[in-house]
């Protein structure tokens, strides 16, 4: 299933919303269903904010695949370069104590997800974020 | 756009318990900070979040609890969390919330922190 996606905040229970119905016709329960749609919003609420830093002129493309036993969500945005997966971050506790309370999105994405993958297209200057999650 | 329901009152102890229902996600938890915001004009600090009604909470909404726990300790105030939903006590659980801000069940226990 293919979609775009707003690029604003407001749009963002949309995506939910279809990866929820889509991953019920896949036949994921709940509970891990829900973990999915969280790290599918985290993604998307980085890109907005940080890639587009909220401007609203940009694309974001979601596809959501089912091979065999994973579920592959493939995000594209023509925004600001941003490799995820060459960010360690630290636990959200110890930032807390510190007083933060922001930049958790990305440690949520890589505790949910099995597997995030990044790719940046020099030719599009486009992101591609694929996140996997295995299932039975 | 998600849809957050922000219900105040004031109880026991003069605190306001705030009960949310809906998805608390980075456009609603734009609504509760502005909603927060009329409350700290009004030097209110103590505040029992009642999260039984949230059926969706993402790291944007947790952040606008967690500011306001700053805002309120930083005036001799306090949050407490009362009652979450399952879903979101499996997000408060996962980034660690729940050692930070007390997480409480009944009213009750809540107001003993205030």
């Amino acid at each position: 299933m293919k979609l775009s996606v707003g690029n604003s905040i407001a749009c963002l229970e949309t995506a939910r919303n279809a990866l929820r119905k889509w991953l019920k016709r896949k036949k994921v329960l709940d509970k891990l269903s829900n973990k999915i749609v969280l790290a599918l919003d985290e993604a998307l609420t980085n890109i907005i904010i940080h890639g587009f830093k909220y401007n609203p002129n940009g694309t974001i493309n979601v596809e959501f695949l089912r091979e065999n036993n994973k579920i592959c969500l493939i995000i594209e945005d023509n925004g600001k370069y941003y490799d995820i997966t060459k960010i360690k971050p630290p636990a959200p506790l110890t930032l807390m104590r510190k007083g933060k309370t922001h930049g958790f999105g990305i440690y949520i994405i890589k505790v949910v997800m099995d597997e995030v993958k990044y790719i940046y297209s020099e030719k599009d200057k486009t992101n591609k974020l694929i996140l996997i999650k295995y299932i039975k | 756009m998600a849809k957050l329901g922000i219900t105040n009152s004031v109880i026991e102890k003069n605190v306001n318990l705030i009960v949310l229902k809906g998805s608390l996600d980075a456009y609603a938890a734009e609504e509760l900070r502005n909603f927060l915001s009329k409350l700290y004009d009004g030097k209110k600090y103590n505040f029992i979040y009642d999260l039984s009604g949230i059926d969706y909470i993402s790291s944007a909404g947790v952040a606008a609890i967690l500011d306001s726990y700053n805002t309120v300790t930083d005036k001799n105030g306090n949050v407490v969390i009362l009652n979450p939903s399952k879903v979101c006590k499996d997000v408060l659980t996962m980034i660690g919330v729940t050692q930070i801000i007390q997480c409480v069940s009944t009213k009750d226990e809540a107001l003993k922190f205030f």
